[in-house]
């Protein structure tokens, strides 16, 4: 009976992987890595392929999301493979349905948990978990396609005096993910559509890069100063506070640099 | 002689349109309508003293002059004073041939009369029917011209008594049409008869005309004609009764006043509100409403650029004026605004509604466009076409090198001719012309070689259509992420919808509110009569019956694109579908916008699509072509067994005189060699025409060879693909 174990590779490279993802990793048959959920930049797979003592297969969207059956699950059904995922397992949609197929398959299941960019970007901001409405992410906007949920997502817990945490798109084809101002000038020309003052250049936001290194980069503005903020990292991400407890304002001064004026 | 006037003159008789007519010529192929109009332009062109320096022959374009027949609808503005009142008359001169048929109803749109040239020989046919039938469908007033009287004297020697004969029963058949196809209004009062002055006839070639009134104040008698032309004396003919003096007062006096005419026929041509500002503002032809035109032709001239033409209904349009391009959805600043002087355009700098302005500057006009200063105008969508493209003929470069200019060259072509759709077969890297018969093809193929273009043609191919018979089943359409899911369900579209559709009664720019009457009175539920999503050219509805789906907003521009990229390609062999219902029955979408774009969606639309369309007794349609042969006696079991032997049918015989009027129908897919045939068969004797008349089901045992033949051309497995093909 084979086995199919989900493996948290965390935010930065192929050192946030947990001690026992490395042990379960190496005891496996074979070893797959997708990366188009996230990007991870910083991650080598020959640095990961050394750590583990044995090659890694990176899968493609199609395989995970079309051909899995042929592929991934059929070894699986056959003997112990190992996926490492980007952060941690199952946040990404992709995963729970892979995980379903695989468990009506028959397949038995396993989820090493790694650091998740949930946790790290409100910890890294100083923000307090419980205290976030719902999370969105900032598509690539297209002619075709600029929806305004991500903006309206902002208004809603905005209004309920929540943070937002937005995630940005990447494109794993392209290898490109979006930064902090572009995520940022998608919201504001929304805001110049539907002027509901939920994303003005006066508003305080926080971007955030390189979070699970070292040196992540916090930076707590007004949306007019992040626009001109330079971020080196990607992926980024970007934090809207709602109402703050006097601990949460004192931690972004702190933590992320916010000047005073940006809180009035 | 041209009439020499200053564009300054000019532009002050055309403020008062009292002096201004705007008229057309429509008739079968070859009846004379381009012969018509030249004779009246040397006679009464205008001509403004700057060009009359330049080169004063008339600039053909060479294709047609060698193939004898009009491609284009021309401008062109005669001169001519009535007493000492000077009139200046717009005149569109169109093709005859059916092929064009969608260039004649586009010039429609901008005229109010329009003269209907008909063959002394050969009498009222099939495309007289066609283009008399679209100008009352347009309430443009047909009066009648019966040109070459000349043959009936030279050729076929009839006596002065049979040339009346003749006469007499082509203004019976003409007002049989006007009887058949007018509206009840117009009737009686459309009719045309001799005494009353709107019906002339005459030789274009030979430049003479008369009316009635002329007959009786000159004194000519039939016997003089005929006499004039046996001692050959037709020069002294041409003096006491020129061409352009029994037509052009014809035109003042029964082509109806702009403003006068605007009163009735924009409720009929335009379907917006009419008693909305926009519209009492065309009603009324009213200067100080907003600016509409309609645009009825575009050329891209090597020098002057894009060329829009059209009908200002309302306001007034000036050098650079920013106007709004409905249909192109885009904005453009008029970089000139000129008029028609004769056949040259001249600046005028500003013109008001009632006249027919050349625009230069609009880059994305295309013809059936409508141009305004007021954004939110209902556009004179659709254009009424008769007809749609039914073949496609492959184009390549012989030299790779000339790729790009092909491309660009394709580009311009289906500016000027919207009825030739373009397009490029990503796994061969073909481009594709599709037109409305073979002949549309072969002249836009010659141009496409005359431009220095050395290019390999295929055969022509026949182009189908797919549909379905019975309602289908619903079937789940996953995304590729399997984050979504789309539930759609494909049923037959009702003829009248379609009908509806192709006139364009109802269009994406129909209000709803009365789009949805429409179709509830058709019989429709509520619910779907209120949510549609959109109505395509090709005669298919999407609507939405869901209620309260989270976040259809964000994905309804997707659905409604993988709808848009379905009809274009339907599931049996990639052919075009028509006349389908798609309603959307159930939507499950991804909290995260990042899942749920067109990449997703629009797979997973199309999967329940074809799903649901293949669950739903699938057709193919073939297009059928109305034939009309005139033939003497003699031959006419010839030419029934040319039309039952390409599984034709014969609807009706009828003996007229010596001639026999055979009307039938083939399939388009067996008329290739159709004119050898009929020509091997009559000894050259038959006069025919075809048009498109329908779409019919492909015989069933046809349609398996059929289909296998289209996939394999497409690079297609050979068998259509299975409901379990897009389920999981
Ligand atoms: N004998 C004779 N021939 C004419 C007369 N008028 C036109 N023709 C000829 O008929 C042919 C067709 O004339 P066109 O003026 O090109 O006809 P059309 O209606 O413009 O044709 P399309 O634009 O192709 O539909 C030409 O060969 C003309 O010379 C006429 O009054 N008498
Ligand atoms: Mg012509």
């Amino acid at each position: 009976m084979g086995k199919l174990t989900f493996i948290g590779l965390g935010l930065h490279d192929e050192k946030s992987l947990s001690l026992l993802g490395l042990e379960k990793a190496k005891a496996a048959d074979r070893v797959y890595a997708e990366f188009y959920t996230n990007l991870m930049p910083k991650l080598s797979i020959k640095a990961l392929e050394n750590l583990l003592a044995k090659p890694v297969t990176v899968l493609s969207r199609g395989d995970l999301e079309e051909r899995a059956e042929e592929g991934i699950l059929r070894q699986a059904s056959e003997g112990e493979v190992a996926l490492l995922v980007p952060g941690d397992p199952l946040v990404a949609t992709t995963h729970i349905d892979l995980r379903l197929r695989a468990e009506r398959a028959g397949i038995e299941t396993e989820v090493l948990n790694g650091v998740s960019i949930y946790s790290a970007a409100p910890a890294a901001a100083g923000l307090q978990v419980y205290k976030f409405g719902k999370t969105v992410t900032v598509p690539f906007p297209t002619p075709f396609y600029k929806p305004e949920t991500p903006y309206e997502v902002v208004v809603e817990n905005s209004r309920r005096g929540l943070h937002t945490l937005v995630l940005l798109d990447v494109d794993s084809e392209k290898g490109r993910c979006m930064t902090v101002r572009e995520g940022l000038e998608y919201l504001l020309e929304v805001e110049e559509k539907r002027k509901e003052g939920a994303v003005t250049p006066r508003r305080l936001a926080v971007g955030l890069a390189g979070l699970g290194s070292l040196k992540p980069e916090v930076k707590g503005n007004r949306v007019e100063r992040l626009l001109e903020t330079v971020f080196e990292e990607l992926p980024q991400c970007i934090i809207f506070p709602g109402k703050l407890h006097f601990m949460e304002a004192e931690a972004l001064k702190v933590f992320a640099g916010t000047p005073e004026e940006a809180f009035r | 002689m041209p009439k020499f006037k200053t564009t300054g003159e000019i532009t002050k008789i055309v403020q008062n349109l009292e002096q201004v007519r705007n008229a057309g010529i429509i008739a079968h192929v070859d009846h004379g309508k381009t012969t018509l109009t030249d004779s009246l332009l040397s006679a009464a062109g205008l001509l403004s003293p700057s060009v009359a320096g330049q080169a004063l022959a008339l600039d053909y374009l060479e294709e047609e002059q060698k193939r004898q027949m009009t491609i284009k609808a021309a401008n062109i503005s005669l001169y001519y004073e009535i007493g000492d009142r000077p009139y200046v008359i717009n005149l569109i001169d169109t093709p005859g041939h059916v092929d064009f048929t969608g260039r004649v109803t586009r010039s429609l749109r901008a005229i109010d009369g329009c003269m209907v040239v008909v063959d002394a020989v050969e009498e009222v046919m099939v495309q007289t029917e066609t283009v008399t039938r679209q100008s009352l469908e347009e309430r443009v007033r047909p009066i009648l011209f019966i040109n070459k009287i000349d043959r009936l004297i030279k050729e076929l020697r009839l006596t002065p008594a049979q040339v009346q004969e003749k006469l007499t029963r082509i203004i019976r058949d003409f007002n049989n049409l006007i009887e058949i196809y007018a509206e009840p209004e117009y009737k009686d009062r459309w009719k045309v008869n001799l005494a009353a002055g709107n019906i002339a006839f005459g030789s274009a070639k030979d430049r003479w005309g008369l009316t009635l009134q002329m007959v009786q104040e000159r004194g000519i008698k039939f016997s003089d004609i005929v006499e004039y032309y046996q001692q050959e004396r037709v020069g002294e003919l041409v003096k006491i009764a020129p061409l352009h003096e029994a037509v052009l007062p014809m035109l003042i006096n029964h082509v109806p006043l702009p403003h006068v005419a605007q009163k009735y026929r924009i409720p009929k041509i335009w379907k917006g509100d009419p008693d909305s500002e926009v519209g009492q503002a065309m009603i009324n032809c009213d200067r100080d409403g907003p600016a509409v035109m309609c645009v009825t032709n575009v050329v891209v001239d090597p020098q002057a650029g894009v060329v829009a033409t059209g009908r200002l209904f309302s306001g007034v349009l000036n050098t650079g004026d920013v106007v709004h391009l409905v249909g192109a959805k885009s904005d453009y600043r008029i970089q000139q605004v000129c008029i028609y002087m004769g056949q040259f355009r001249e600046v005028v700098g500003s013109l008001p509604c009632g006249n027919i302005p050349a625009l230069l500057g609009l880059e994305k006009a295309k013809a059936g466009e409508t141009v305004s200063t007021f954004k939110d105008v209902v556009p004179f969508e659709g254009l009424q076409y008769i007809s749609e493209p039914v073949v496609t003929v492959a184009v390549e470069p012989k030299h790779s090198k000339d790729l790009p200019r092909l491309v660009d060259f394709l580009r311009k072509l289906s500016i000027e001719d919207p009825n030739l759709v373009t397009k490029i077969n990503e796994e061969t890297g073909e481009y594709l012309i599709s037109g409305m018969g073979q002949l549309h093809l072969e002249i836009a193929t010659t141009w496409i070689q005359k431009a220095g273009l050395d290019i390999i043609t295929s055969q022509p191919i026949i182009l189908y259509r797919e549909s379905v018979r019975e309602k289908g089943q619903v079937y789940e359409g996953k995304s590729p992420n399997k984050h979504n899911r789309i539930f759609v369900q494909v049923e037959p579209l009702q003829t009248e919808v379609i009908e509806l559709i192709k006139k364009g009664e109802i269009s994406d720019y129909t209000d709803k509110h009365r789009m949805a009457k429409t179709l509830r009175d058709l019989g429709w539920d509520p619910d779907e009569a209120k949510g549609v999503w959109r109505v395509d050219e090709h005669g298919n509805i999407l609507t939405d019956v869901t209620k309260g789906i989270q976040r259809l907003d964000v994905v309804k521009d997707s659905i409604i694109s993988a709808f848009n990229w379905t009809m274009e390609e339907g599931p049996i062999a990639h052919e075009i579908v028509r006349g389908v219902k798609v309603s959307l029955q159930d939507a499950q979408i991804h909290e995260d916008p990042v899942h749920t774009g067109p990449a997703q969606i629009m797979p997973a639309t199309r999967r329940s699509l074809y799903a649901s369309f293949l669950s739903a007794d699938p057709v193919l349609l073939e297009p059928i072509l109305k034939v009309t042969v005139k033939v003497p006696s003699e031959h006419v079991g010839n030419v029934t067994k040319i039309i039952a032997g390409r599984r034709g049918r014969i609807l009706s015989m009828e003996q007229k005189e010596y001639l026999m009027y055979v009307v039938g129908e083939i399939p388009a897919s067996e008329t290739f060699d159709l004119s050898e045939a009929m020509r091997g068969s009559t000894a050259g004797r038959a006069f025919w025409g075809t048009e498109f008349s329908r779409w019919e089901n492909v015989p069933s045992s046809l349609i398996g060879q059929i289909i296998r033949n289209i996939r394999k051309r497409k690079g297609l497995p050979p068998e259509p693909p299975k409901v379990s093909d897009f389920i999981e």
